[in-house]
């Protein structure tokens, strides 16, 4: 019993991450279209449009509706649709001759409807160009409104394009984020109490804390690069959130190397704490402040939500704040065992002296 | 069950040989891509465990050496 009192929070963090790797893992996306065959079409034309689905069975329903889009009031439902297999439908459309817009194109989005399967949406799925001299009338376009949607309530994470099942990095990629700024948290905390009493078990803290923390920020960084590659197209794309994370790193791998350049004792204690101090405190603009004004590929710039909206919902949140806290409670085991590593050596250095 | 895992781990390689890096990764929805963040970080704290065990023996090796 007083084993569990002391080690609770471990086993609170194998049973969160537990959970957050299983659930994480298992929990189907939401069925979603993948991409159509023709990505240009003229006015006037039949249009044949293949459409490929993700994680749908669209062989057991027929009561398939598709949709062209240009926006609320302009719509163009398909003739005819036929299914050739369980993620692959074809419709078929007859594009008027007449442009709502005197535009010389209009980007379309498709949009699926079943009962079996919900809605879904390929937003600027394709474009309809508009020949020279085309007569602007949108009686056409307003004849097929789209309208009974399907609603369809499944346990399953959302379908974004190009994120795909990427999503589910969610939970091992932001996580890492959010445990090292805990960290580096606690570990300002232990740096005031370190310069207010100078006693060196706070130093110890404030050591193996940031040590932690910069491993978390250095996986943090590779499993970006990695989901960057397969999503924006590059490892390193110089995105604003990227290049100022890489920053925060550097200011913190200067703690090791000032922390190693002086000898132990209290100048250290203080120079090394109040760095820490001053890191935390440059890291909150440049992780949270900075990357918001400027263009970003993250989510959470220019002014759109970075926690909500369609990259985070309900069921993902049931995931994810359970991933956050297990990730950072492993990281503040981890650290414990550096402290304690710490400690055991002081001691038996103390033992030589005397 | 574990003939199950023997179908897979077969699978997986001969995904492995018959297609380039990219388009494996970019294969099933884009799941490898989770699979190698988690095998990142999995690896990331297997490394630090590995290097505080280096410190823990060297302290070990000085109470010995007393």
């Amino acid at each position: 019993m007083n084993g569990f009192k002391k080690n609770w929070y471990k086993y609170l963090a194998v049973v969160l991450l537990l959970y957050a790797i299983v659930f994480g893992m298992l929990v189907p996306l939401r069925p979603g279209i993948m991409k159509v065959d023709t990505f240009r079409a003229e006015l006037g034309q039949d249009l044949t449009l293949g459409i490929d689905f993700y994680n749908t069975r669209l062989t057991e329903t027929t009561d398939q509706r598709v949709w062209l889009r240009i926006d609320n009031q302009h719509t163009l439902l398909a003739e005819n649709t036929e299914v050739v297999h369980d993620r692959k439908l074809i419709a078929g459309f007859s594009i008027p001759e007449t442009t709502p817009f005197s535009k010389k194109t209009l980007s379309v989005s498709v949009i699926v409807d079943s009962k079996m399967e919900g809605s879904m949406v390929l937003p600027d799925a394709m474009v309809i160009v508009v020949g020279e001299g085309a007569e602007i009338n949108d009686s056409q376009w307003t004849q097929s409104p789209i309208e009974q949607l399907s609603m369809r309530w499944r346990y399953a994470f959302p379908w974004r394009n190009i994120l795909e099942e990427t999503i589910r990095n969610t939970y091992f990629h932001v996580p890492m984020w959010f445990g090292m700024m805990i960290l580096f948290l606690l570990s300002s905390v232990n740096g005031i109490r370190l310069v207010r009493s100078d006693r060196s078990v706070f130093e110890s803290r404030v050591f193996s804390l940031n040590l932690v923390g910069t491993l978390f920020g250095i996986l943090g960084i590779l499993t970006g690069a990695v989901w960057a590659k397969y999503t924006w197209g590059t490892f390193w794309s110089g995105d604003i959130k990227q290049d100022m994370s890489a920053v925060t790193l550097l200011i913190f791998l200067a703690y090791f190397l000032l922390r190693s350049s002086m000898t132990p004792g209290k100048k250290r204690n203080r120079v090394t704490a109040v760095y820490t101090i001053f890191a935390f405190l440059a890291s909150i603009p440049l992780l949270y402040i900075i990357p918001r004004m400027e263009p970003s590929l993250h989510p959470g710039s220019g002014g759109n939500p970075g926690f909500g909206g369609e990259d985070l919902d309900n069921t993902m949140r049931m995931v994810f704040y359970p991933a956050v806290l297990g990730w950072t409670l492993m990281g503040y085991w981890i650290s414990n065992l550096v402290f304690r590593t710490l400690e055991v050596h002081k001691l038996i250095e103390d033992k030589n002296y005397d | 069950m574990i003939f199950s895992l023997h179908l897979f781990s077969i699978y997986l390689v001969l995904v492995l040989t018959s297609m380039p890096l990219d388009d494996f990764m970019r294969s099933t929805g884009k799941i490898w891509v989770v699979v190698i963040s988690l095998v990142i970080i999995f690896i990331g704290i297997v490394f630090f465990l590995y290097k505080l065990e280096n410190r823990i023996s060297k302290i070990e090796k000085e109470i010995k050496d007393e």
